[in-house]
């Protein structure tokens, strides 16, 4: 039995979902059984997320009650996720592209600008401020095992432009949309910065997995949500089972240490 | 009897001039060759000091010329931070004069220094002759080299439509390298690269090599830009270390010293170049009240305000832009402060991007090392 508790944004609602139907799912005995619980960090209930002095801030007290209410085995996080969007999907008025120093070799797209990578990574930084603050609350909240979950990588465009609806009118998302091979790259560097950030504050981080990931860095079709930007349930199961991997594997790490 | 000193005006005698006038109304300008309209194209680099006058330019009406800026989705200060908008294009501070002739011959393609990049682990790739211009340097050598052909493009454009360019003359001692002249902005070491002796030396240009560099320069410039216009100043802002073995004062003097002399050549030489005071104004403290922070180095507010209010007053044609610069710099009259405030002035300091300030941190004890 593994007992986690869960917190995060939009993104959590997939996992949670995979979480929940394979838990109410057939399982097999040698199957790892779940117990676990899911905060939604947009609930009122629990916001604000932070609190006090904005250079040291507190995690909610509520939130922080949540941590200690069960004896759970480790915390999953799922904080944040979509900032990549805000640049791929709606943001780029003056079409750019950048070299991705982890794939220096991609292909850039022919007219666009070239703006150095340093900069999106300060703009994306810039966006993902709260996310990241959030997960430092949570880290110095508790000594438990902390694991935050990479976001998922983007829907293909044809996708994206078939859920239009809390975007902007298809015709102009039409316009706007970034190259799929772009959004690629603001999601791996997107990634980047939290990978990075979580190896700071000794929370694991756990990919994305590969089965989800399609030949062009897109979410795989298995894996599209009913919008533009989630992944589904099926996702979310496929998630959880990287998460319990990495936690039995810092568990025999341990032993054997 | 009757004499040269005779009914000299004003300006010309130190008591009318100096003595009897109030501190913050010191103008040692008489007369300008040309002036900037509001439409004028005016672009900016130089030293430490020209960050300011490039400040004052972009928040006042007159047409401060960016060729080099930030994508939009940028927030202000995060485009400030990488170096956009502080001068007309990303080439962070440029100190000698030698240095600015070979930015121009680089745009232009008729110089390719030898040794044109630093290399630091897989994703820390520096450029030598910006080395700060992003904090951790470029992340991939192919990015590197795209963005500098992108650069040198912007620098083109640059020298090819300026309608004024003020450029700010900051030092006399460089670096450079032995196997082709080309000087770098900071001593390989400091903020990158590898020093080494046999491949890098110490130049102190003397006015000689300064007027024949920036008298270079202004032909090569005319020669893609017939109209251009120049104001050179030279900056207040001493030396922060010498590399000459004597005190960093007298280095200071030595090196502020040939850049006014060669400025007053260099002017003499050129039409359409034209010298501004700058550095009589704040170095002097000859309008009885210092310029200069605590640490006498850093120049406060209320000197760069006096600074641009002399040179919109003799330099900027009456105008909206006027207006907006008059207004900008009238926050600080000099008048406002009381002088025996050193707390006040001090909060008055602006915070500059000093590539300099990288050889003091070098110099610290480790344990103030952030």
């Amino acid at each position: 039995m593994y007992r986690f508790i869960a917190f995060g944004h939009s993104h959590i609602v997939a996992f949670a979902k995979g979480v929940y139907e394979y838990q109410a799912s057939d399982l097999p005995n040698e199957a790892p059984r779940i117990e676990s619980r899911f905060v939604y960090l947009y609930d009122p209930a629990f916001n604000p997320v932070l609190q006090g002095a904005a250079e040291g801030p507190q995690l909610n007290p509520k939130l922080a009650q949540q941590l200690v209410e069960l004896p759970w085995d480790f915390v999953v996080l799922v904080c944040g996720g979509n900032e990549h969007n805000v640049l791929g999907i709606v943001r780029n008025k003056r079409p750019f592209d950048f070299v991705l120093s982890s794939e220096p070799d991609l292909p850039l797209q022919p007219g666009h600008e070239l703006v150095p990578e340093a900069l999106i990574r300060e703009v994306l930084n810039h966006y993902m401020a709260d996310s990241l603050q959030a997960i430092r609350a949570f880290r110095l909240a508790t000594k438990l095992p902390v694991i935050q979950l990479e976001p998922p990588p983007p829907l293909p465009n044809r996708h994206v432009l078939a859920y239009p609806r809390e975007l902007a009118r298809a015709r102009l998302l039409r316009k706007k949309i970034a190259p799929e091979l772009i959004r690629y790259k603001l999601w791996r560097l997107e990634s980047d910065i939290y990978r990075r950030f979580c190896k700071e504050l000794d929370i694991s981080y756990v990919p994305a997995p590969a089965d989800m990931v399609d030949e062009n860095g897109m979410l795989a079709e298995a894996g599209w949500g009913t919008d533009a930007t989630h992944a589904n349930p099926h996702y979310g199961i496929k998630a959880m089972k990287s998460v319990i991997d990495l936690y039995r594997a810092r568990v025999e790490e341990a032993r054997v240490s | 009897m009757s004499h040269p000193y005779k009914d000299l005006p004003d300006h010309a005698l130190w008591r009318r001039a100096i003595s009897n006038v109030a501190a913050p109304d010191l103008d040692p300008v008489v007369d300008v060759p040309f002036t900037i309209g509001a439409h004028d194209k005016v672009a900016t680099s130089g030293s430490c000091f020209a960050q300011h006058i490039g400040r004052y330019l972009r928040e006042s009406g007159l047409n401060y010329y960016v060729t080099e800026t930030a994508n939009p989705i940028a927030q202000p200060n995060i485009a400030l931070n990488l170096g956009y908008g502080v001068f007309t294009a990303r080439y962070g501070n440029i100190y000698t004069s030698r240095q600015l002739l070979q930015l121009l011959r680089r745009a232009f393609g008729r110089f390719t220094p030898k040794e044109d990049v630093w290399v630091e682990g897989s994703t820390k790739i520096i450029d030598p002759f910006r080395p700060n211009i992003q904090p951790d340097g470029f992340s991939s050598m192919r990015e590197y080299r795209t963005d500098r052909e992108s650069h040198l493009h912007h620098i083109r454009e640059m020298f090819e439509n300026l309608d004024v360019l003020v450029f700010t003359l900051g030092l006399t001692e460089c670096w450079v390298s032995r196997e082709d002249g080309a000087v770098f902005p900071l001593c390989p070491g400091v903020l990158g690269g590898t020093f080494d002796g046999r491949r890098h030396e110490f130049v102190n240009l003397d006015v000689e090599d300064v007027v024949a560099d920036m008298t270079a320069f202004v032909s090569e410039l005319r020669a893609v830009n017939p109209e251009a216009r120049v104001i050179l100043t030279v900056s207040p802002v001493p030396l922060i270390a010498t590399a000459e073995p004597r005190h960093v004062l007298v280095s200071t003097v030595a090196s502020k010293s040939v850049l006014r002399v060669a400025c007053e050549k260099i002017v003499k030489a050129c039409k359409g170049v034209a010298y501004f005071p700058s550095y009589e104004i704040v170095t002097g403290g000859f309008g009885k009240t210092s310029y200069f922070a605590e640490d006498c180095r850093s120049v406060t507010e209320d000197g760069v305000a006096h600074v641009m209010r002399v040179f919109m007053r003799h330099y900027v044609r009456n105008s909206g832009a006027l207006r907006s610069l008059k207004e900008l710099v009238g926050g600080f009259t000099g008048r406002s402060t009381p002088q025996t405030s050193e707390v006040e002035e001090m909060a008055r300091v602006v915070r500059v991007m000093c590539e300099e300030e990288a050889l003091d941190l070098a110099n610290l004890p480790k344990s103030m090392k952030p």
